[in-house]
């Protein structure tokens, strides 16, 4: 008898994990399973939102009148967690997972620690000439490891600055602000004369922080996965948030529903960041600010400087476990490279792509009522080019962890703690962290 | 011979197996019967038992390619500042489990049992509710509760001129919310346990106290409180397994912020065996964490005297 091995017995649990979970689904929608219906190869795409999944699938559709495959696709939503865990132990087990899977920003350096899982698409997007079509920060950079490209998103995630247009004018508030220290001086006075505040100041979460360091050039890593926290970049930005606090212009971001509800008052009239924050979670969450918000691009640092960052994001990745690699890369590549796939998207979510050629399609760059009938498409076509590169690293989880728990929030809580000191400090554990996990 | 007997008794010749099943069934059916439950056991009970046991003394990321790093793991948790601060923190919630929970309860159940309430049922029933309520749900209620500017606590304190207190972003003040949560959702249980052994104890124990002239105070230190020793061994080693293995709350609400002071054991097991895939040394605290909890709970057996009442 053969030795039962880890990897087998990991094979058969996480196999039987697939099972229960794709079961379970099948079983919730009613339906028969769908498997070996017929003589066509059946690639497996697994998600954790359907919102993404929808305009896929319609992709998909394209991609079978255009292309004509040999395949089907099956796709299989789970909540993130569950859908981001058992993605790994499955590809660690060589068996169970899927061929194709979506992959969240934050999640994507657990799977490239040790052996990489995902198969590399930069050569495959040269060949098909595509590369210099993309932009880079949004589309390939948050899943590029050591000039390998293992995912690719269709979200152009280029960070504005959002505004309440109806306070801002009746508070008389610039709207020519092109620097941060303009900036400060309106937030100055329109508290002074309003109460209220500007901007607010994201203390339990790396958001803001990210951005604007990404602006000056920084980040959480360097070119080859180091981490940077105490950069000067990182200390000014930091030292800038705390400033804010303690000068008494601006307040700690409130935390779930009452953040909503500032917005929504008006308390706070501005905030930073990219679509899925304006478009989506604020049209979401307080829809009766229609028509009250416009866009601009983010204040510079200095003259010259860059205007916007990127956050956040999704990308679509091919296992190279899959038993049809070449078959999941070309859809997965069509579907982020074909204009017409994702206007789609636009349209179900609007999100504006991250594949330069599709801006040249109008419906990107319409007025929108949601903020005035503002052309926000022009906008993030102008101000995209100017995000500059973020890297990643296998242990982002870590770095940011440590970042938010020993510098970002004891440094604002305590406005006595030197901004250089506790990202010092922050840079410390990191580096301790990853020498004791890799030593 | 049995063979032939039960040959005979079927009417027909029997294959060697067939026969050895006959003869063996009755003895075997049982094991049979039971088996599914082992076999489960065995994979998804005892096998990752065993070996997460032997991952920690591994490193490497996630299950491959992982090398042998003896005490490495073990060694490194007493120079973890982050272990010592969710040691403390769940330390602070399990004391605050035993005092306050523990003390509240029996205080309830004395209530509740005294005979000058009426509608017992109703209260224990109404007490029990919270248990029920998924963690999730708690979460939801308690974030609406807490929050520091439109939480109805901080509302009703601005109406006597206090707070606003920060609840849950104040490192100081996180971990007391978090006890006054499962103060809110474990009383009601506990309470139940400790009428269960308020009901257990005779009433002629009271009645001879009262006829030697002891008074209430006396009743109660002297018969309720000794011969609840067993409950109170049990709600107690209650409290701390439960306490030691505090997770969803803290991880809906607030993510073990800020700054960790809110971390608890096992939600720092988790971030570090799924979030940042270092299983090895997820292991090694899983594993320290087992045997501390066997050793408290050792020292409270002997603490209370075993689990017989007093005098049997």
């Amino acid at each position: 008898m053969a030795p039962v091995s880890r990897r087998t017995v990991l094979k058969g649990a996480a196999a039987a994990g697939a099972t229960v979970a794709g079961g379970s689904l099948l079983a919730g929608c009613g339906g028969a399973p769908n498997f070996n219906r017929g003589a066509k190869k059946k690639l497996s795409f697994w998600a954790f939102t359907d919102t993404r999944i929808n305009w896929q699938k319609k992709a998909f559709e394209l991609y079978k009148k255009e292309r004509n495959p040999d395949f089907e696709i099956e796709w299989l939503i789970l909540p993130y967690t569950q859908m981001h865990d058992q993605l790994l132990i499955t590809a660690q087990a060589e068996s169970g997972g899927p061929d194709i899977a979506d992959v969240e920003i934050s999640q994507f350096p657990r799977f490239i620690k040790g052996d990489v899982l995902f198969v590399d698409l930069r050569q495959k997007l040269e060949e098909m000439g595509e590369w210099d079509n993309l932009y880079h920060p949004s589309a390939t950079d948050p899943w590029s490891w050591q000039n390998k490209v293992y995912g690719i998103g269709n979200e152009l995630n280029a960070c504005l600055l959002s505004y309440r247009w109806d306070i801002w004018e009746k508070a008389g508030v610039s709207t020519e602000i092109e620097s941060w220290d303009h900036f400060v001086e309106e937030a100055k006075r329109f508290h002074r004369d309003t109460g209220n505040y500007l901007i607010d100041q994201q203390y339990l979460d790396w958001g803001q922080w990210w951005i604007m360091t990404l602006q000056q050039g920084g980040g959480f890593f360097d070119a080859k996965g180091q981490p940077t926290l105490d950069s000067p970049e990182g200390v000014r930005t930091l030292s800038w948030m705390q400033d804010a606090i303690r000068d008494g212009w601006s307040t700690l971001r409130p935390t779930g529903v009452p953040y909503n509800i500032s917005l929504e008052q008006g308390k706070v009239a501005s905030l930073l960041g990219p679509s899925w924050q304006f478009s989506g979670f604020v049209q979401q969450n307080i829809p009766g600010t229609a028509g009250k918000w416009h866009l601009m691009p983010i204040p510079r640092w200095e003259p010259g400087g860059s205007r916007t960052g990127t956050q956040g994001g999704t990308g679509v990745a091919v296992l190279k476990t899959s038993e049809f690699i070449e078959e999941a890369m070309d859809f997965v590549l069509f579907e982020h490279t074909t204009t017409e796939a994702l206007l789609y998207d636009y349209e179900l979510r609007q999100v504006w792509p991250t594949y330069r050629p599709a801006f040249s399609d109008p419906k990107l760059t319409e007025p929108l009522d949601f903020f005035d009938g503002q052309r926000v498409g022009d906008l993030i076509r102008e101000v995209s080019p100017e995000i500059n590169t973020a890297y990643m690293s296998p242990f982002w989880g870590e770095t940011t962890s440590a970042f938010v728990r020993l510098a970002l929030t004891p440094a604002m809580q305590n406005l006595r703690m030197s901004p250089r000191e506790a990202l010092r400090r922050a840079q410390q554990e990191t580096l301790d962290t990853i020498e004791f996990m890799t030593a | 011979m049995s063979t032939s007997t039960l040959a005979s008794r079927i009417g027909r010749p029997l294959w060697p197996a067939r026969e050895w099943w006959w003869r063996r069934q009755r003895r075997i059916a049982p094991y049979i019967f039971i088996s599914p439950f082992f076999i489960l056991f065995l994979i998804f009970g005892l096998y990752p038992v065993i070996y997460s046991f032997v991952l920690s003394f591994t490193k490497g990321f996630g299950f491959e390619e992982r090398s042998f790093a003896g005490l490495t793991n073990y060694i490194h948790m007493f120079s973890d500042e982050r272990f010592g601060m969710a040691m403390r923190n769940t330390t602070i919630y399990a004391l605050g489990s035993i005092v306050l929970i523990g003390g509240v309860s029996l205080l309830l159940a004395l209530a509740i049992n005294s005979r000058l309430v009426p509608w017992k049922g109703f209260f224990r029933t109404a007490f029990f509710f919270p248990v029920l309520t998924s963690e999730v749900v708690v979460f939801v209620i308690a974030a609406r509760i807490l929050d520091e500017q439109y939480g109805l606590l901080n509302f009703a304190l601005s109406k006597v001129n206090l707070g606003p207190v920060a609840w849950l972003t104040d490192p100081k003040i996180v971990m007391l919310s978090i006890v006054l949560i499962g103060l809110w959702t474990w009383t009601g249980i506990n309470a139940l346990y400790w009428m269960a052994g308020l009901n257990a104890i005779d009433n002629d124990y009271y009645e001879a106290a009262a006829i030697d002239g002891a008074g209430r105070w006396q009743s109660f230190r002297y018969i309720t409180l000794p011969l609840l020793r067993p409950i109170a061994l049990f709600v107690v080693l209650q409290a701390i397994i439960g306490s030691y293995n505090l997770f969803a709350l803290p991880l809906l609400l607030t993510g073990g912020g800020p700054s960790d002071a809110s971390l608890t054991v096992t939600l720092y097991i988790y971030n570090q065996g799924f979030q940042f895939f270092n299983v090895g040394y997820a292991s090694a605290i899983a594993y320290v964490m087992t045997f501390f909890l066997l050793a408290v709970s050792a020292i409270n057996i002997k603490f209370f005297g075993g689990w017989a009442s007093p005098g049997e």
